[in-house]
């Protein structure tokens, strides 16, 4: 038999009915026995569904399953979190998304800084003579800071060849070197990168206007 | 002897050292402990076992149990502990139930009648093991009406849930529970009599 109630009993069951009509079905239920019965009945058959016992496999699965996921190709290994005290974790698309910002921000401070420093610089007439000095099994540079005499124009824009310089004329010209021209230490010179320099088209051929910083290790020469 | 009663029950782990253990487990095996996914699958086994067998079929549950497992391996680089492992894992399992099922061509007009099922249910049980009798009903049932019926009777989803996974509306749930249970509900009848 079926009943204009008889397809809400499941739902008259689960709570899901609305007010008014879990109250008039309340009423029906007083008078129809066929709806009352069924009603019994499936709740009868969702306490038996609720009571079912989950067997496993009759034959142990974890030998096969052991042989797959040896061949599977996994892509992406969790990361250990980072456990902080106060429940912050980093995932790994955080730790990227951190790692690129410390990039941009780290390579936007060197950028300032060797801005920076290559400014004061431009208009110096003297410069820095880029010459490094081998001193025994170990590489050291030192700087030179030679005047720029009017009468050396090879020596003006601090760009004169190494071997034409000797080298009491390069301790010379350190001591007279005028204060208030730049000078940078030898750390300096080890990072900054040759390109630094800037050039100026003169005689047909691009010379730095700055002397280049010649890279040097404090490594023993082999 | 009250102390050492004490003793036993402080020793005996609890649903809270066991879900933290889970956690660890699912942790290690995240790293590629083989070791610790084993254990994992010992725990859930049975569940997800029980759970293939009742959505798909008893002949195709042990391979499809594999299929889960190694996806959950595959997987667990995304799992963040944000859910219980078991959470997790469950609806790995559904996931691939349904894959399975679309692969074997058992599409969603299945969700309509099919005269045949009552007939099929109208034979009396023949095990003597209730629970045994009311899984083979259970298999029978028309594949709609199973998918729902194991997900919200068994499983606890909701029709809301249920409509989402299966992409039908709450309605249509609603409506395959109810027959579900009906055609269920005389096969209870037909074991209640022959008890009788």
């Amino acid at each position: 038999m079926s009943d204009l109630w008889s397809d809400r009993l499941s739902e008259y069951l689960d709570g899901e009915l609305a007010t008014a009509e879990h109250a008039e079905l309340e009423r029906h239920l007083l008078t129809c026995a066929e709806c009352a019965r069924d009603l019994d009945a499936l709740r009868q058959v969702a306490l038996r569904a609720r009571a079912l016992p989950n067997a496993g496999p009759a034959a142990d699965l974890w030998p096969a399953i052991q042989r797959r996921i040896a061949r599977s190709p996994r892509r992406v290994f969790a990361l250990p979190r980072f456990e902080l005290p106060s429940h912050f974790h980093f995932t790994l698309p955080q730790a990227v998304a951190a790692g690129v910002a410390l990039m941009l921000i780290s390579g936007v401070s060197v950028y300032l800084v060797l801005h920076q420093m290559s400014a004061p610089l431009a208009p110096a007439r003297g410069g820095v003579s880029g010459i490094g000095r081998v001193t025994g099994p170990t590489a050291t540079l030192t700087p030179n800071v030679t005047p720029a005499p009017a009468t050396q124009p090879h020596l003006r824009e601090g760009t004169a060849p190494a071997t034409r310089r000797s080298r009491s004329s390069r301790t010379r010209s350190r001591r007279t070197a005028p204060s208030s021209t730049p000078r940078r230490s030898a750390s300096w010179n080890r990072i900054l990168p040759s390109s630094i320099g800037r050039s100026t088209r003169r005689g047909g051929r691009w010379r730095p206007t700055r002397p280049v910083p010649i890279f040097t290790s404090t490594l023993p020469c082999k | 002897m009250e102390h050492s009663a004490l003793i036993a029950l402080t020793t005996i782990p609890g649903p809270e050292s066991q879900k933290a253990a889970m956690s660890a487990d699912a942790s290690l095996a995240a790293r590629g402990d083989v070791r610790a996914f084993e254990r994992l699958y010992r725990e859930h086994v049975a569940r997800i076992h029980s759970l293939m067998r009742r959505m798909i079929s008893a002949d195709e549950a042990a391979e499809v149990t594999q299929d889960v497992f190694v996806r959950a391996w595959e997987k667990l680089g995304s799992f963040r502990g944000e859910a219980a492992f078991g959470t997790w894992l469950h609806r790995i399992a559904i996931n691939v139930a349904l894959t399975r099922r679309a692969q074997l061509g058992r599409r969603r007009d299945r969700m309509d009648d099919d005269p045949e099922t009552l007939e099929k249910l109208e034979t009396k049980p023949r095990h003597g093991d209730l629970s045994m009798d009311f899984e083979r009903a259970i298999e029978r049932l028309p594949d709609g009406a199973r998918q729902v019926f194991v997900l919200h009777d068994i499983e606890g989803y909701t029709h809301e849930e249920i409509g989402s996974l299966l992409e039908v509306a709450t309605g249509t749930s609603k409506a395959q529970l109810h027959r579900a249970r009906m055609i269920l509900r005389r096969h209870l009848g037909r074991e209640w009599e022959s008890h009788e």
